[in-house]
């Protein structure tokens, strides 16, 4: 088993850790969290892509590209997150069943 | 070189599984800056150098800013202990042993079946990030800036909403 397949199996379990804390909690900041960490194996998947072929430079490009849609959706989610809170006093993703328009 | 690679994994899992299981926003965030900043020595390793200094700058920092930055403007912890009275504390105990589970019975299939991804492979193209990201990956470029301003944008609305209230 070399160092390649430790790699992969670290990113599914990142993975799995991600999908179960969205599945766990009704938190926004949690779901968010849970989000993220999926995300970083995906980060880190890209970059063993390109490792492996020999072409880090592209999948440099991907990366960054990855980086920069992460960052915008925890700061939309944030914010969603935040406006809840405003409206309701609680940052439970059940209350956006309740929106309406 | 596997050393590192093996202590940024350990840095990652440990503190990942820590991130999601953690009752406290703020622990959640900080850990989850620990796993970004120990991709970013991951990707360094490997010879992603821009991409990893874009990780730790913009994921490790800026995230966890806008994370703590959430947490502050509302009473998040409280919310979280008030939700975790509602289950069981060792339901929440199962979360890191199905993780390990599931890590292992992956070991044992990838060691079992003799699995393997390869081993990297040389340069294949001189080509550095600059000119693939500028030339090659344009498109991506587009769809970033995109992104950008539909955030940027959806972040006014909501501002400008609660101000009205």
């Amino acid at each position: 088993m070399n160092v390649t397949t430790v790699m992969l199996v670290s990113g599914l379990i990142l993975i799995l850790a991600g999908c179960i804390e969205l599945i766990r909690t009704h938190h926004m900041l949690k779901i968010i969290i849970g989000l993220e960490l999926a995300i970083k194996a995906i980060s880190m998947f890209l970059t063993l892509g390109g490792w492996l072929n020999g072409n880090i430079a592209l999948a440099e490009a991907f990366v960054v590209t990855v980086i920069v849609l992460e960052v915008v959706v925890a700061t939309v989610l944030s914010g969603i997150a935040i406006s809840i809170y405003h409206k309701h006093g609680n940052m439970d993703i059940r209350n956006l069943r309740n929106l309406k328009g | 070189m596997n050393i590192a690679i093996y202590v940024c994994l350990g840095c990652m899992l440990v503190f990942g599984v820590f991130s999601a299981a953690s009752r406290k926003l703020i622990i959640s965030a900080v850990a989850l800056a620990v796993v970004s900043a120990a991709l970013g020595v991951l990707m360094y390793v490997l010879g992603a150098h821009t991409a990893a200094i874009f990780e730790v700058s913009v994921c490790s920092g800026l995230v966890t800013v806008i994370f703590i930055s959430a947490v502050s403007l509302s009473n998040g912890d409280k919310q979280i202990e008030a939700q975790d009275v509602a289950v069981p504390a060792r339901k929440r105990r199962f979360l890191p042993a199905i993780l390990i589970g599931a890590g292992a019975i992956l070991m044992i299939v990838a060691w079992l079946t003799g699995f393997s991804v390869g081993t990297p492979a040389a340069a294949v193209s001189g080509a550095n990030f600059n000119d693939v990201f500028w030339e090659t990956c344009q498109a991506d470029i587009f769809g970033q800036m995109v992104a950008l301003i539909a955030g940027a944008s959806a972040i006014v609305v909501f501002f400008k909403e609660s101000e009205n209230e």
